[in-house]
């Protein structure tokens, strides 16, 4: 088939926006989430830039403030703010103000007409896990991208859908304050089957590879899915740290169920084609996430702040990742392993790889990623200067078996924090 | 027999002779006399004078002993005290240090008296009383009040969270000071000139003392003051907390909350906004010091 049809990328983003001591929330008021994109053409591509603002009222909670007589710093807890800087309102709202930053490039050659460009929020909820947590999930779409030919997107659309009800609804670990930010990536179909073990290149790493291990062996195995690596130090980080240097590494297996099961309260931000294969991973990488948040001050307008390490360590849900301690803890028994597992080990060693590499490279440091659709003549060469990134980067990030590349191809293209 | 006569016999001046009714003039220079009623708020009065003393540099204005070397003489029922009097203040800005350590010897002798002596009951910030007033505002003026009775609420949450944590800790009794003018310089010698007030338990009038003091000589002087207070060591960190505690409580916005009992003009209000404005700017900048002031004293003394 080589009809037009519009095509759409998807995006779920969730987020937890912790508050200060003091403006817990006790009753959310009204919350809302508006795109604020600019779309525009330039050099073959069209960019799509800009964000999600959310805009939220709350209650804040008559809670006792607590002063710490002890800590270092008194003047910081004990200071207040100047008569013309209060800015809750006179009925004691409070208001959130936070900035969810999309960049995102497609092909002019995706997009029949600009005009028909849209981004859209499909949905927007969000809940009080506690507090002085505020928990966001959206789903965005863009819209009005046309395929020239039954692309592989389509199929593999499809049989992820014939696989996602096969296999139990996936739901991912979504680690409070974790900021998800994903395409529906389209795999090609045989993508969905199976790695051979040593299937992903291994190679060198300065880091020993984590390794974990499950019940039962892969069954499935899916492309990297974007997510939001980032960088910062966090306990979580840590905490990682330390699973990454358990020896001895096994291989790194997960189990779809199992897992899931465990990780729990976990929003389903993942999309239908992730399978569980990459549950460690993404929870991993989300962690990576929780590092990069910010505990968003009710003032705060525009940008994602830097966490203060002390705030994050006190704020950041551990669960998940103690849940991987434990699966590591179980890796590390050698009984537990049997054949089967050995033989499917090296693609998660990969994956581990790929995990520890985030947590500890400091080159390595991505806010954010762009989708890049792969053009007609366009090589990996081609992608990584014209995004300023190295082959072996777009490889490992893409898990690609190799160089090659086919048209239509999405390739996530990691940018880099301190670009 | 005649007051003055009766003073000539205790303190065996030849000359002596009234300029008020208050003062007299002496061949030993001028006196003023102060009269009690109460024998144990006098008695608190010589005693906190008698221990406190920045020797020898600074000395609180003690009663003058008669020729039995008593420090008061009985009159009318009453009793009368004699101390020295200094026409003018001098500049005492120079005097941070000293002026610090006296009020430091002043807070530790007000931890450890235990006089029986009646208090003043501790004052409590008035500004809850400004929320039956706010819905008959100007939206102005509403939009002005309303964030500050929230942050108003906070300071007060933390004060009291701060004085939670030391309350097994003793407020001093303390000789209600509000003002540097209290002060004087007599050649090199400073003299704190005390009241005959009821003590406080607490630090009220020494917030107002030390809120007048940042506005008078600023920033610096303040923690100058500050530092003199703490160098001597019986000023624990707890107090020093509790004074900032105190620091906190917002007071500011008392004034309003009396001016409005008598259903002021918007001009009125207006004008007491800005004063409110500046006393609670002062106040901020007064609970940094102070509390900046704390974490260096911990500092110092964990290094």
């Amino acid at each position: 088939m080589t009809q037009e049809h519009p095509s759409k990328l998807s995006f779920s983003i969730e987020e937890s926006v912790w508050l200060n001591k003091g403006q817990e929330v006790e009753e959310i008021l009204g919350m809302s989430l508006e795109p604020e994109i600019v779309i525009e053409e330039k050099d073959l591509h069209v960019y799509i830039k800009g964000g999600l603002r959310l805009v939220g009222e709350y209650r804040p909670t008559g809670s006792a403030e607590v002063v710490d007589v002890d800590s270092e710093s008194l003047e910081a807890q004990l200071s207040f703010r100047s008569a013309g800087d209060v800015t809750i309102s006179d009925d004691g709202t409070g208001e959130i103000k936070h900035f969810f930053p999309i960049d995102v490039t497609i092909p002019i050659s995706r997009i029949q007409n600009l005009d028909d460009v849209y981004v859209q929020v499909e949905s927007f909820d969000y809940d009080l896990p506690e507090r002085s947590c505020i928990q966001l999930t959206a789903d965005i779409s863009i819209s009005g991208m046309t395929t020239q030919q039954e692309t592989v997107e389509k199929r593999v659309e499809q049989e992820i859908e014939k696989e996602a009800a096969k296999v139990e609804e996936p739901k991912f670990g979504a680690i409070p304050t974790a900021f998800s930010f994903e395409a529906k990536k389209r795999p090609e179909v045989g993508d969905m089957t199976p790695p051979s073990p040593g299937r992903y290149p291994s190679r060198p790493f300065p880091f020993t590879p984590v390794s974990e291990e499950s019940a039962e062996p892969v069954e499935e195995k899916t492309p990297a899915i974007g997510a939001s690596p980032s960088t910062r130090y966090t306990r979580q980080e840590q905490e990682v740290a330390n699973l990454s240097s358990n020896e001895p590494r096994q291989e790194l297996e997960t189990n779809e169920t199992s897992n899931i099961e465990e990780v729990e309260e976990v929003e389903a931000a993942v999309a239908a084609v992730a399978v569980p294969t990459e549950r460690v991973e993404l929870v991993a990488e989300e962690v990576e996430e929780v590092e990069e948040e910010t505990v968003e001050e009710v003032e705060e307008v525009e940008e994602v702040e830097e966490i203060a390490p002390a705030q994050a360590e006190t704020k950041i849900n551990l669960a998940p990742l103690k849940e991987m301690a434990e699966a590591l803890v179980k890796a590390e028994r050698p009984d537990t392993v049997d054949d089967e597992k050995e033989q499917v080990a090296p693609p998660r060693e990969e994956n581990a790889l790929y995990l520890t590499s985030m947590l500890s490279k400091g080159e390595e440091k991505f806010s954010k990623w762009k989708m890049c659709i792969i053009q007609e003549n366009e090589s990996l060469d081609t992608i990584a200067d014209r995004y300023d990134i190295s082959t072996s980067q777009l490889v490992r990030m893409n898990r690609l078996q190799g160089e090659q590349i086919e048209e239509g191809q999405i390739l996530y293209i990691p940018v880099s924090v301190e670009s | 027999m005649e007051l003055l006569d009766w003073l000539k016999e205790n303190y065996q001046w030849q000359s002596v002779k009234f300029v008020n009714e208050a003062l007299i003039e002496t061949e030993q220079g001028r006196k003023r006399l102060r009269y009690w009623s109460d024998k144990a708020l006098l008695d608190w009065h010589i005693e906190w004078r008698d221990r406190c003393s920045v020797t020898p540099y600074m000395l609180a204005d003690r009663m003058i002993r008669n020729k039995d070397q008593e420090a008061s003489i009985s009159w009318k029922g009453g009793w009368l005290t004699v101390h020295d009097e200094v026409d003018q203040s001098a500049v005492v800005s120079q005097s941070e240090t000293e002026i610090g350590k006296m009020i430091g010897a002043m807070v530790h002798y007000g931890v450890q008296s235990a006089v029986d002596v009646d208090s003043v009951p501790q004052k409590e910030p008035m500004y809850s009383e400004l929320y039956s007033h706010v819905p008959f505002l100007r939206d102005s003026h509403r939009q002005f009040i309303a964030p500050l009775l929230m942050e108003s609420e906070k300071r007060m949450k933390k004060a009291i969270a701060l004085k939670a944590s030391f309350k097994n800790e003793t407020l001093p009794l303390l000789d209600p000071i509000t003002t540097p003018k209290q002060a004087k310089k007599v050649y090199q010698v400073l003299i704190w000139f005390g009241t005959r007030q009821p003590p406080e338990r607490g630090y009220y009038s020494l917030r107002m003392f030390l809120s007048e003091w940042l506005e008078k000589y600023g920033r610096e002087s303040l923690e100058i003051l500050l530092a003199g207070m703490y160098e001597d060591d019986r000023v624990t960190r707890e107090q020093a907390i509790l004074l900032c505690a105190e620091c906190l409580h917002p007071y500011e916005l008392d004034s309003l909350v009396m001016m409005l009992e008598r259903n002021p003009r918007d001009t009125e209000i207006e004008e007491e906004l800005q004063k409110i404005t500046k006393e609670w700017e002062r106040s901020k900048v007064l609970v940094q010091v102070i509390s900046a002031s704390i974490d260096k004293k911990k500092k110092v003394l964990t290094q």
